[in-house]
């Protein structure tokens, strides 16, 4: 490649065209549309088979439960939402336990865990 | 994030124009290009070299993506035999915009094997590749993509 060629391809290469600001501005907004898509798409990932199991949700749920030492946890495992923040797939800045919460009597304790095994 | 995509802006947008003529399909590059960028940013390994040239690099192939995806690659059939040896020149002081505005009068296979070959420097064994053709049709494209460049240059500057 002569010299004279090398200076076109410096020239394509390493040219810059500034984008308009109202343009940018709307491109950045679907840019960040499109992040925000790509997150929605990982949040839709199934659950793994196991979890899917009521039997592992209600045993994994009884675990928990017990955790900690005369401290009752409660936890609220109402939708698949939740089941997947358990399993690892959605990380946010809920916390998994509500400690909050006030214990409930002992006698309903292992009713409210079942009430873990069907979120459907 | 918006402060990165100010500083790279300008540069993808350069990278994207080259490909395409449609301002649409110029956003649409500038955009799938920053959300592939900002989705692998962790991917970056600053010891093989700076972050522009990595960038600039994912920008690329997206273009190509686009343009698959699109379909917007068509072959035309080439006499082979007609491949000459042609030297593009321009003055010292021609500029980016002058470059680009003289790569507006290719399209289509034209323009992206220039690009590829002359810009990028990939080997039209390679761009064969990427584009599933024959190298000599590959050849055949670039040489008839750069004797149109420089006919348009000598009609621009009436040489």
């Amino acid at each position: 490649m002569s010299n004279k060629e090398e200076h076109i391809k410096s020239l394509l290469r390493t040219g810059e065209t500034p984008i308009d600001k109202d343009v940018a501005h709307d491109i950045f907004a679907n840019i960040n549309k499109g992040l925000a898509d790509s997150s929605d798409n990982i949040r839709k990932l199934p659950a793994t088979t196991i979890w899917k199991k009521p039997i592992m949700r209600w045993l994994a749920a009884s675990i928990l439960l017990n955790i900690g030492l005369g401290t009752v946890v409660f936890l609220n495992y109402s939708d698949d939402k939740d089941m997947r923040l358990m399993n690892g797939l959605i990380i946010e800045d809920q916390p998994i336990v509500d400690s909050s919460r006030t214990a409930p009597p002992a006698d309903t304790i292992h009713s409210e865990s079942l009430n873990l095994v069907s979120p459907n | 994030m918006r402060q990165f995509f100010d500083l790279l802006s300008p540069k993808i947008n350069f990278v994207c124009r080259r490909y395409f003529r449609e301002e649409a399909d110029i956003n649409d590059a500038i955009q799938e290009s920053f959300i592939r960028i900002f989705q692998n940013l962790h991917k970056y390994d600053s010891l093989k070299g700076d972050i522009f040239g990595w960038s600039y690099r994912v920008s690329v192939n997206e273009c190509l993506r686009i343009l698959r995806k699109n379909s917007k690659i068509e072959f035309d059939e080439l006499d082979e035999s007609k491949v000459e040896n042609i030297t593009l020149e321009v003055s010292n002081d021609y500029e980016s915009k002058e470059a680009m505005q003289l790569l507006d009068h290719l399209e289509g296979s034209q323009r992206i094997i220039f690009n590829l070959f002359f810009v990028e420097g990939y080997s039209h064994k390679e761009i064969g590749e990427m584009l599933d053709m024959k190298e000599v049709t590959c050849r055949s494209i670039y040489h008839r993509a750069k004797s149109k460049l420089k006919h348009a240059y000598e009609k621009l500057y009436s040489l």
